[in-house]
């Protein structure tokens, strides 16, 4: 019954039935009615997780160490747990942004560069290889294996079988051809493949049934219930451990875990079905359950069969990954051993498939494409219909693709058990795990930082993984693993600078994300995103700020004809395809496309989104660019993108110039209570300083008083001298009086001035005269240095010569004892009439020079009987001055008299008085 | 009643929770030879939060969107392409 052919035929008749399945759906959705478009579906085809490493791997595993088969299934469901902040964001930019493949997320992401797009593209294409060649492995292993019926043996690797006798490339050749049916059969705008999504949820519902057939099989036929079998286990010591945690260790677990998390969104084939594939971002919310749900179910009976297998087969002649298998062989249950032979082969053939297209749309939109629309010798940019060259690229990328899978796993995967081939690949998706998460939530992350991050994290990996098993293989000296190369302990890849205790799984992860992780977030640091970077960064990050109708980056300001955009979709996706979306375009819009000659930047940014979900992002800039004349935007239209940021900004920027306003205010405020308070200090100053000199002659004269009025016998001598002082003192007593009144009024401005054009040479002669009893009293001497024409000036006369005369008074007061000098002159200088009052007294120091100037300040302050003075005169006459629009200054030299002098100007501009 | 918020909060609780839930250090006290309604402690221990987990998940995206009052935008492609 279990022949070569009755297993061949019944595998073709399988995959044709898959294949008719994705034919009548295709058909279907090409019709309009979709079938795919709900979530149970959706959710089956994300269980294209599990693979052949499920399968059969995870009970290999699972009969080797028991639980540590479980944190791989643990980790995705943790991942969906937070489905809101991830899948759903994820979903939601690829949709705004038509994402085609992982590639084209990160490079979209970062300013739509190609750099990223090949450096992606390279990193998934190396890093699924040995998964690809996982599933080959398992798919001819178990074909294998299912020859030998009625034996039940694992039939060892036989040296090297000729190629083209080799199970496993044949097996290759057949998934190439399929995956090419499926996945390329015209190109899709939205790069939907919706038969194949049938199919893959298809084979995944077939893969469930097939391995709970068996696990109930073993579970229930072959011992009596989970009970009876989980106790004979119990009693069997070889295998008694795999019941506890004793196989696992803490670190191992923990990676496995980070790896799957990351894994449910990295590895391209996952974000082909998850993201690309999705119709509808409702079904998520059923699916988020859904499908941690399928991996709980199908590994329930892993551990069952494991341990089956393990007591069925104590020898261990039986390799424990084809246990699935050879348990029913081992019964001779030969239609469930099929059944499980086809349930394989689903799980690997959905895996290929889907994983063959994923990286064939990346080789090509990511990497082939940008490379030959370089290359202007082709003049690509100028041909006509590309969809031929477009198919012909991934059709031949999907057959590259697999043969590289299969080369791997003819140098290389042979040996590995399919769960530990499987890791390395995780490993590798894991690479794309901190630019895609720091993508949608850090808006500072750069291009640069990214192709480092990723640039480091991808080479530790190959070191640490990749090379190792070259070197197990043999391809490479062992020495390279056990001394590291050229004998540097240092560099060995599995204790990287001397990085002992850890399994090799997680010494690679650790380093590789140490370096992807640091590089990444250091470099986005460090270096500046260009406008395309910040405008694409703002709309990943910000996507559920955005309303959907502008998805699109509104990068393109310039102008490009209809013409010109509708040959460029035309040659991309195809004619009938291209009018369908113009159509669509110009009916939502309410335009008529075929009376437009010139194509708004809406209709230019619409044609680079279409033309994104055919040929990706990178490419498809630059393909508009082609033909879009317009420059790119400046950054103050990026600016205007971030509007969200910018009104925020805009807002501390008005809060922050009211708090500046407040402040100002506040310092006034203080100011004017400052100068208040000084004005309250001064006027208090000012009266105990006026009691004061107002005391002074009023003690002397009552004392006086007061002695004629005790005395009457007084001579008459005396009697007359007293008088004298008493009437002297009177006098000083009413000059200080009407001193004080005049300043008082000047100060409130209320001084009443008679001004007039007066000649200055008389007011000198008379306050001369005036002063002339003064001087003799002295003994002074006087000199009069007037010109010989003065010119008349504005002034008030009377106040004028009140300053000259207290000028005068003041140099007689403080000029030399015995050989007093005063000098007067007069002249006319640019400022105007200029006169100065000299003496040969003490000096004034140059600190008093501006204090002498103010109420009842004299220069020195010992001069306690301040002869004549009140020490208002310099006050009153700088007040007076200043009104007349004149200056009033002291020149001295300290020991050699002071020189008072001011300035009248000739033509005066009416000084306003301030009320001080 | 759900806020909008709240969904993102639960989702995080539940996670850390989970997280910790499938800690090895945790497992290790599961990890004794007691068979459990005929199943080992430890598989019976984390099959069981592994379903709490998913009721959760279920529970909570189902009311949780609604809430959130977000439709979700429609398909492209049916708009632009404006036919089959």
């Amino acid at each position: 019954m279990l022949s070569g052919w009755s297993i061949l035929l019944t595998s073709l008749a399988y995959l044709c039935l898959l294949f008719a399945i994705a034919y009548y759906v295709d058909k279907r959705a090409d019709a309009g009615r979709s079938v795919i478009a709900n979530p149970y579906i959706y959710a089956l085809s994300i269980a294209v997780y599990c693979t052949s490493w499920t399968f059969y791997g995870s009970v290999g595993r699972a009969a080797s160490s028991g639980i540590d088969f479980l944190p791989i299934y643990l980790g995705p469901t943790l991942t969906f747990v937070v489905w809101w902040f991830v899948l759903r964001k994820i979903i939601r930019i690829s949709k705004a942004h038509r994402i085609t493949s992982i590639a084209d997320f990160i490079s979209s992401r970062y300013g739509k560069s190609t750099q990223l797009g090949v450096l992606v593209t390279v990193i998934a294409v190396v890093g699924i290889m040995p998964y690809i060649s996982l599933q080959l492995k398992a798919v001819s292993t178990s074909f294998n294996v299912l020859l030998q019926y009625p034996e039940v043996i694992t039939p060892h690797p036989s040296g090297r079988v000729p190629v083209l006798q080799d199970t496993a490339f044949l097996v290759a050749l057949v998934m190439a051809a399929f995956a090419i049916l499926f996945g390329t059969r015209h190109i899709d705008a939205s790069e939907h493949h919706e038969g194949m999504v049938a199919a893959i949820a298809f084979e995944s519902l077939v893969k469930l049934i097939a391995f709970l057939a068996v696990g109930l099989f073993v579970t229930f036929g072959l011992y009596d219930g989970f009970a009876d079998l989980f106790t004979t286990a119990r009693a069997t010591p070889e295998v008694a451990n795999l019941l506890t945690l004793s196989g696992a260790s803490y670190g191992q677990w923990m990676t496995l875990t980070l790896l799957s998390m990351a894994a449910i969104v990295c590895l391209p084939r996952q974000f082909q079905v998850t993201v690309v594939e999705n119709v509808n971002e409702a079904h998520l919310e059923k699916a988020v359950w859904l499908f941690p749900l399928y991996l709980l179910i199908i590994n329930i009976f892993v551990l069952p069969i494991a341990l089956g297998g393990r007591l069925a087969f104590p020898g261990g002649g039986v390799d424990a990954d084809t246990f699935v298998l050879t348990l029913p062989m081992f019964d001779q249950q030969e239609f469930l051993a099929l059944f499980a032979f086809i349930g394989g082969l689903s799980a690997a053939t959905g895996m290929v498939i889907v994983a063959a297209i994923a990286l064939s749309t990346m080789v090509s939109n990511d990497l082939v494409m940008p490379v030959l629309l370089r290359l202007t010798w082709l003049r690509l940019t100028e041909r006509g219909d590309l969809t031929v060259l477009l198919l012909f690229i991934r059709r031949a990328s999907i057959i590259l693709i697999l043969l590289l899978g299969y080369a791997y796993f003819h140098l290389i995967g042979e040996s590995d058990a399919l769960v530990t081939i499987g890791l390395v690949s995780f490993a590798a998706a894991a690479q794309f795990a901190p630019a895609i998460i720091g993508g949608i939530f850090w808006k500072a992350g750069t291009r640069r930082g990214a192709v480092t991050g990723l640039s480091l994290g991808f080479a530790v990996w190959a070191y640490t993984l990749l090379l190792p098993s070259f070197a197990r293989s043999g391809w490479l000296p062992i020495e390279f693993i056990d001394a590291g190369p050229l004998g540097m302990g240092l560099l060995k890849p599995h204790e990287l600078f001397g990085l002992q205790g850890m399994d090799s799984l997680s010494h690679a992860l650790f380093w590789s994300m140490l370096v992807n992780i640091g590089g990444y977030v250091a470099l986005s640091l460090r270096s500046h995103q260009s406008a395309i970077e910040r405008i694409q960064a703002a709309l990943f990050v910000d996507v559920f700020r955005q309303s959907s109708a502008q998805g699109g980056s509104r990068f393109w300001r310039g102008s490009a004809t209809v013409a010109d955009l509708r040959a460029l979709i035309v040659r991309f996706v195809g004619k009938s395809t291209a009018e369908r979306a113009l159509g669509g375009y110009a009916r939502a819009r309410g335009l008529n496309l075929a009376k437009l000659r010139q194509a708004d930047a809406d209709l230019v940014n619409f044609t680079e989104r279409l033309l994104a979900g055919a040929i990706g992002a990178a490419s498809a800039r630059v393909m508009v660019a082609s033909v879009a004349k317009g420059e790119v935007v400046g950054i103050e239209e990026v600016m205007k993108i971030l509007e969200e940021t910018s009104q925020v900004i805009e807002y501390s920027h008005t809060l922050e110039q009211k708090s500046r306003e407040l402040e100002a205010t506040t310092a006034e405020l203080r100011a004017a209570n400052e100068r208040l308070k000084e004005l309250d200090r001064l006027k208090d100053d000012f009266l105990s300083t006026v009691s004061h000199e107002l005391r002074t002659p009023l003690t002397s004269i009552r004392s006086f008083s007061e002695i004629l009025f005790d005395n009457p016998d007084l001579d008459t001598e005396e009697r007359s001298r007293f008088l004298t002082i008493i009437v002297k003192e009177s006098e000083r007593l009413t000059r200080l009086i009407n001193q004080i009144l005049d300043l008082a009024k000047m100060e409130a401005g209320r001084m009443e001035w008679e001004l007039d054009d007066i000649d200055p040479r008389a007011v000198i002669d008379e306050a001369l005269a005036v002063s002339s009893g003064l001087l003799a009293e002295k003994s002074v001497r006087l000199e009069v240095k007037l010109d010989g024409h003065l010119p008349r000036v504005h002034v008030d006369r009377d106040r004028l010569m009140q300053v000259i005369v207290n000028l005068l008074s003041n140099a007689v007061k403080f000029c030399h004892e015995a050989h007093g000098l005063v000098v007067v002159s007069a002249e006319t200088r640019d400022e105007g009439l200029y006169v100065s009052v000299a003496d040969n007294g003490p000096g004034v120091a140059p600190e008093n020079r501006r204090m002498i100037f103010e109420k009842f300040q004299q220069a020195n302050e010992a001069l306690t009987d301040r002869p004549g003075g009140s020490g208002l005169g310099l006050a009153i006459s700088r007040q007076i001055v200043e009104y007349f629009g004149g200056r009033i200054w002291v020149e001295s030299v300290p020991g050699h008299g002071a020189k008072f002098a001011f300035t009248i100007p000739l033509e005066r501009a009416p000084v306003a008085q301030s009320a001080e | 009643m759900y806020r909008p918020g709240l969904v993102g909060e639960r989702a995080i609780a539940l996670f850390l929770l989970a997280f910790l839930a499938f800690n090895p250090p945790l497992l290790s006290i599961f990890s004794a030879d007691v068979i459990l309604f005929g199943v080992p402690l430890l598989y019976f221990y984390l099959f069981c939060v592994w379903a709490g987990t998913i009721a959760l998940i279920g529970l909570h995206a189902v009311s949780g969107t609604r809430a959130a009052g977000e439709e979700p935008p429609a398909p492209p492609g049916g708009g632009e392409f404006g036919g089959p």
